[in-house]
């Protein structure tokens, strides 16, 4: 009776649809709050440093930015490392200006140790 | 080597014994880095094919968290207890929130209650899943294995969802209530999970017949009387015919209120625990329906910003507080002198007592063919062992 | 609310006829009592026989300004379904206490000897405190609060020469 049954299944399992993608040509939607990458949008920021003070992992240092931003910029800026991070998001949670947040993007891996280190500067040329 | 063998003679037993006279004893490692044990040993003693001493060497995954709880505050230990048990860490998140909860005497919004019970009854759910995928696996039975994994994902796709993280939620359930609110149409998602789980629980029973009481009747019975002894909980103790669940006996969060069985059976052995879980899954989903009709609006975290580290401040008290979690009975006691982190934090974990006592007890006369059975039926994981 | 407590007050109650403790009830199903140490082992023997059959939990606390470890005894009854906990303090220059595994079995056994290793302290009667998950460690019990485990892992582990790890010792 039961070996009936478990035929069955194996037939309905082998017409259906498999519970996988074919990652990377498809894959499941990541969700709007994903604990991935940080972003910082550094205008906002009013440099409290209390993501530095929360963050269990002390990923997040404050540091001076270099001399042809110091003009712009003049106070400490947060500056994560991620092979520290464990991705709790605490840091976004309590920045009072929601000026740090953790995007969806996850593809975090790379060969270059250096691309870790977020420096809080905007992107682009100056 | 005793005598010259004739080449064409056969080898029989005779010949062995002679080869290694009468020595059928022999000391067996069953771990610690082996996929079928987690990171957990046991020394055996062998005699044939029959266990005459079992040993648990523990460990292997210790890292020290009731001491490293003592130096951060309560929002980042919530952080830390998730990975106190990787496959229950909402589970050991409400343990921990509730130990503060206690100790600070904050009134728990009733959105955030119940939250957290929907989330730790899912978590209960997967936990069970997993529990499933391993003991077939362990059993021999690849298919269930890839099937459990396959429908826990879909609970892992709502955790990912609701709380920013597949297997960590980060303390999602952190001191206070929690700490993102359910996001628009999670209620409709989470009730297609629990379809899809139905589904898998009905694969379950098809499948039950043809692997899982064949290879775990009657093995690795534990009598009521011993399973009290040596302190099992949960499951592995509702398996010996003793009625109680810390759910109903000693009812935290909004448990009083719902409706849900205990399943109880007498036989004791791996079978019956194996029933209960499955049995177990099909309560949780009870109580996650439930949830998800009654659950009422509001906020969801008292307060509602995070406190800077400067200005945390626990008030000063003793409390010991006692959950339910997939495995058994999680604990935590904790020690406040008035600072902002605690003075002394205690967890207890249901596995410390199911992997070192009740294994100990349960390995010793079985079969060598049997230990991944018992093993696997009490659902053990060693990192709340370790700790 | 004094209605609903009945049970707990009925506990403490039994407990003070016999050892003159005063016990307090914290909350519906936990009661602390503290006894002195001589009279523990009479303690959690009368306590199991008032149906306080599973031992939750035994925890240490330390306390190096007074010059004592605080023992907690967290047991659970099944039939009466409330939660005792039974405190104790050691002088902490000479930890050693009864054990109570004749009462608690294998049980009390195992959480003695977690205990025995982090925190040193002796459990008379207890045959078994082989270290459990610490291999190989010589130093003082690592749970103890004068333990310097920040100065330790500086000295036995800390990188200087790693930019990245500053940040965990200054
Ligand atoms: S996500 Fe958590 S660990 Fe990472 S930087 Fe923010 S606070 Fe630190
Ligand atoms: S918490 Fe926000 S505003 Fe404050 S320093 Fe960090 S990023 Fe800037």
């Amino acid at each position: 009776m039961s070996m009936v049954k478990t035929i069955e299944v194996l037939f309905e399992t082998l017409f259906s649809k498999p519970m996988t993608v074919k990652f990377p040509y498809e894959a499941i939607e990541i969700p709007e709050d994903y604990r991935g990458e940080h972003e910082l949008d550094i205008d906002k920021c009013v440099s409290c440093g209390l993501c530095a003070e929360i963050c269990p992992n002390r990923a997040v240092e404050m540091v001076e930015l270099p001399e042809e931003y110091k003009e712009k910029y003049p106070k400490t800026y947060p500056r994560l490392d991620l092979r520290k991070c464990c991705f709790c998001g605490l840091c976004q949670d309590i920045c009072p200006r929601k000026c740090l947040k953790l995007t969806k993007n996850v593809f975090l891996a790379t060969p270059d140790p250096s691309a870790v280190i977020k420096n809080p500067m905007p992107k682009g040329p100056q | 080597m005793t005598k010259q063998m004739n080449e064409k003679e056969l080898i029989t037993i005779e010949h062995i014994e002679q080869i290694i006279p009468g020595d059928t004893d022999y000391n067996f490692y069953f771990g610690p880095a082996h996929s079928g044990s987690g990171n957990f040993g046991v020394k055996l003693r062998i005699d044939g094919e029959k266990v005459t001493s079992a040993r648990a060497d523990p460990g292997y995954l210790h890292r020290g968290f009731e001491k490293l709880m003592e130096y951060r505050i309560p929002m980042q230990n919530a952080v830390l207890s998730d990975r106190v048990c990787v496959l229950e860490a909402l589970n050991w998140n409400l343990v921990h929130a509730e130990a503060v909860d206690e100790l600070t005497g904050v009134e728990i919004p009733q959105r955030a209650r119940y939250i957290r019970v929907l989330m730790a009854e899912m978590s209960r759910l997967q936990s069970h899943l997993i529990w499933y995928g391993v003991m077939s696996l362990a059993l021999g039975f690849d298919t269930g294995f890839k099937m459990a994994f396959g429908y826990r994902d879909y609970i892992l796709d709502i955790f990912e969802l609701i709380t920013g993280g597949r297997v960590y939620p980060a303390g999602y359930i952190c001191p206070g209530g929690v700490r993102r609110d359910l996001p628009d149409g999670s209620e409709d998602k989470i009730k297609r999970v629990l379809d899809q789980t139905e589904e898998m629980m009905q694969k379950m029973k098809d499948f039950d017949n043809i692997v899982f009481s064949r290879r775990t009747k009657g093995v690795g019975t534990l009598r009521t009387e011993d399973a009290i002894r040596l302190g099992a909980t949960g499951p592995v103790l509702r398996a010996c015919g003793v009625e109680t669940d810390v759910r109903k006996d000693d009812p935290y969060e909004i448990y009083d209120e719902l409706d849900f069985d205990i399943p109880v059976r007498e036989e004791g052995d791996a079978y019956a625990r194996c029933l209960i879980r499955g049995r177990e899954m099909e309560e949780s989903i009870k109580i996650i329906k439930q949830v998800l009709d009654r659950i009422p609006q509001g906020n969801i975290r008292e307060p509602a910003k995070i406190t800077p580290p400067s200005r945390v401040k626990i008030p000063e008290g003793e409390v010991y507080v006692r959950n339910e979690l997939a495995r058994g009975e999680g604990c935590a006691y904790m020690r406040s002198v008035g600072g902002g982190e605690p003075y002394r934090v205690k967890l207890r974990g249901p596995d410390f007592l199911h992997m070192i006592p009740v294994l100990e007890h349960l390995l010793k006369g079985s079969q060598i063919a049997d230990i991944p059975a018992i093993y696997w039926s009490l659902n053990i994981c060693p990192a709340d062992m370790d700790r | 609310m004094a209605e609903s407590l009945h049970k707990e007050s009925k506990v403490i109650e039994d407990i003070s006829a016999k050892f003159k403790i005063a016990g307090k009830v914290q909350r519906e199903r936990r009661v602390w009592v503290t006894i002195d140490k001589d009279e523990l082992i009479a303690l959690c023997n009368f306590a199991k026989g008032l149906g306080f059959e599973h031992l939750s939990a035994i925890s240490v606390t330390d306390w190096p300004e007074e010059g004592t470890f605080e023992l907690t005894y967290h047991l659970w009854s099944y039939s009466e379904r409330i939660l005792l906990t039974i405190k104790t303090k050691l002088d902490r220059a000479n930890p050693a206490v009864g054990s109570v595994v004749p009462i608690w079995k294998e049980n009390a056994q195992i959480h003695e000897r977690e205990l025995h290793e982090l925190f040193g302290v002796e459990f008379e009667g207890n045959e078994d405190l082989t270290p459990l998950f610490l291999e190989d460690w010589d130093g003082p019990p690592p749970f103890r609060k004068d333990f310097d485990w920040k100065e330790y892992v500086r000295q036995q582990y800390y990188d200087q020469a790693n930019e990245r790890e500053r940040a965990y010792y200054d």
